[in-house]
């Protein structure tokens, strides 16, 4: 992942704040129900952004210990200014330098990113009992009326800028073989949700109105226009508007580590 | 004499076009504004005519609607704590606006008829499309002091101020209503901080700056108890609400408020500066927007059974 610009990273780590804001109660008893998660007592928190999501589930879970590693400096630099609960280690890393042997990797949007899955199922294998990877579901995620300028940008940003954003930006539509590239790869697919968020109502909508133009300003700046605003704006202050964001839920299982009792809690 | 009709709860009422038919259209017409609902600010929307919007009612819309939900839970717990309130069974809003706080108030009090009057024909014809509960009826009119009718509480929020004939009101209720809770903006009790540059420009070119205006606030909300006692009220009790909008979805919300006022206000002063500046206010976790309402209650010093009274 190439690192990014301090304003970029400045304006990622704000939309990440936004994003766990809008989807942390409903994702929390997603990640509760999973078995693998339940019995975990170490937790790697892979590309942990600032931390936004890893502070909460931290907080909520005192009795497990994780470990947030985020590759990109200035991201990793924004986080470290927040505080992180006693049992959350967040450091500027990629999965490359985390050794040991940890009972759960929790992968949360950030498959997308990584160029060379080969090394990481790699080291995966190597080094977690078990993960549970999250990707977004495009099929279920939608904004009704549709929003045409905010749409067009966000697209011309990705097929002009993909190199310098260094991501596939794939949804889990494009990831639908990732099962079987796990399997092939020794890691077995152990079950899946599927979380729909409805973000209809009028505090979710001005949330995801933020995150959408935060979006334009990373991917495609120059397409911010006042009538882009505008757009975003209108579809906010809509009371018939609505959206929903799909998330994808997949876990895993390490055959070669995970023990006997975390494979029949997971199986089960 | 004019006949204002309301409903029981649980029964649907006529068509807001028919109820309306029963107040009169030809009411003292009240003067809204935009600013109603910004920090401190409180004139009639004459005196903050710079640059008119086309669409002041749609845009005032929005402005009430924010305002609504980002004041209803202080406002909640003000009428919760009321006696006057708990007591009633039958309420006239007086100034309804576009509806939003009554809407919310009647689904959540079922047990209470809510008839609203609302003067200005735009704002009452936007706020009639939404959905409402069965006991909320909302109806274009003003203030008239020939309405019949005889109600457990006026309700009348952020509109005294715009009511030059708020002693012949307070006569009106005296012979119509058993209590009144009369709701006035606080500017002593709301700030924006760090305060927008280009929000900050917006409301000085405005009228309602002006040290004339602000003293007519100030006599407005100082009268208030003096007024509805010269009319035979008591003062039951007084206190300030006060809602701090604050952290991600405080500040987004007070982010959409501002951006609907100063729209309301002006439309022409919404350059992209001024967007970018407010949506980095919403990003500084340290801002925040207070917002301040006095409410007075009053109870009719001739007693609960005013049919028999009069």
């Amino acid at each position: 992942m190439t690192p990014m610009a301090t304003g970029w990273a400045e304006t990622y780590c704000r939309q990440l704040a936004l994003t766990v804001e809008l989807l942390w109660h409903r994702e929390l008893p997603i990640l509760a129900s999973a078995p693998a998660f339940a019995v975990a007592e170490t937790i790697v928190d892979l590309g942990a952004g600032d931390g936004a999501f890893g502070r909460r589930l931290a907080a909520a879970y005192p009795d497990k210990r994780f470990l947030g590693v985020e590759p990109d400096a200035a991201i990793h630099a924004a986080g470290a200014r927040s505080a992180f609960p006693p049992n959350y280690r967040y450091v500027h890393a990629g999965y490359e330098s985390v050794t040991g042997t940890h009972d759960l990797l929790i992968a949360r949007l950030v498959i997308m990113y990584l160029r060379d899955r080969d090394a990481f199922y790699a080291w995966a294998r190597e080094h977690v009992r078990a993960a549970i990877v999250v990707n977004f579901e495009d099929s279920a995620s939608a904004t009704d009326p549709a929003l045409p300028l905010f749409t067009a940008a966000i697209e011309h940003g990705m097929r002009s800028r993909a190199d310098e954003l260094a991501t596939t930006h794939v949804g889990d539509r494009d990831l639908a073989g990732l099962p079987a590239e796990w399997a092939a790869a020794g890691l077995l697919p152990s079950g899946s949700a599927t979380l729909v968020a409805d973000i209809s109502e009028a505090d979710d909508r001005r949330i995801y109105h933020h995150i959408q133009r935060m979006s334009v300003m990373r991917v495609n700046p120059e397409a911010l226009s006042r009538s882009l605003l505008d757009e975003l704006y209108e579809w906010s202050v809509d009371p018939s508007a609505r959206a929903s964001i799909g998330l994808r839920y997949h876990s895993l299982l390490n055959p070669l580590l995970a023990g006997v009792e975390l494979a029949r809690g997971v199986v089960a | 004499m004019i006949g204002l009709a309301y409903g029981h709860p649980g029964t649907q009422y006529a068509s807001n076009a028919l109820c309306g038919a029963m107040v009169s259209r030809d009411a003292a017409p009240v003067q809204r504004s935009p600013d109603h609902a910004l920090p401190g600010a409180m004139v009639s929307r004459d005196a903050a005519s710079v640059q008119r919007s086309p669409d002041d009612a749609r845009l005032y819309d929005r402005v009430l609607t924010l305002q609504a939900e980002a004041q209803w839970r202080a406002d909640l717990g003000v009428l919760v704590r009321s006696p006057e309130w708990l007591a009633a069974t039958t309420v006239l809003d007086l100034g309804a606006g576009n509806g939003a706080f009554g809407r919310r108030l009647a689904g959540r009090f079922p047990t209470k008829s809510i008839v609203a009057l609302e003067p200005d024909a735009e704002l009452h014809a936007i706020g009639a499309r939404a959905a409402a509960p069965p006991n909320y009826a909302f109806l274009h009119g003003g203030f008239d002091p020939g309405l019949e009718g005889f109600f457990d509480v006026l309700l009348a929020r952020g509109v005294l101020v715009y009511m030059p004939e708020r002693r012949s009101l307070a006569r009106w209720a005296s012979e119509h209503c058993a209590a009144a809770l009369i709701m006035n903006n606080a500017p002593e009790a709301t700030s924006l901080r760090p305060t927008p540059t280009y929000h900050a420009e917006l409301l000085s070119r405005t009228d309602w700056s002006h040290p004339a205006d602000r003293s007519a606030l100030e006599r407005e909300v100082v009268d208030t108890p003096r007024v509805f006692a010269a009319a035979g009220f008591t003062l039951a009790g007084a206190n300030t609400a006060v809602t701090e909008l604050s952290g991600a979805r405080g500040r987004l919300l007070a982010h959409h408020f501002l951006r609907a006022s100063a729209e309301a206000i002006d439309a022409a002063a919404l350059t992209t500066d001024f967007l970018d500046e407010l949506f980095e206010w919403s990003h500084d976790e340290d801002a925040h927007l207070t917002m301040g309402a006095t409410w007075y209650r009053f109870r009719n010093s001739r007693g609960p059974w005013l049919r028999t009274l009069s």
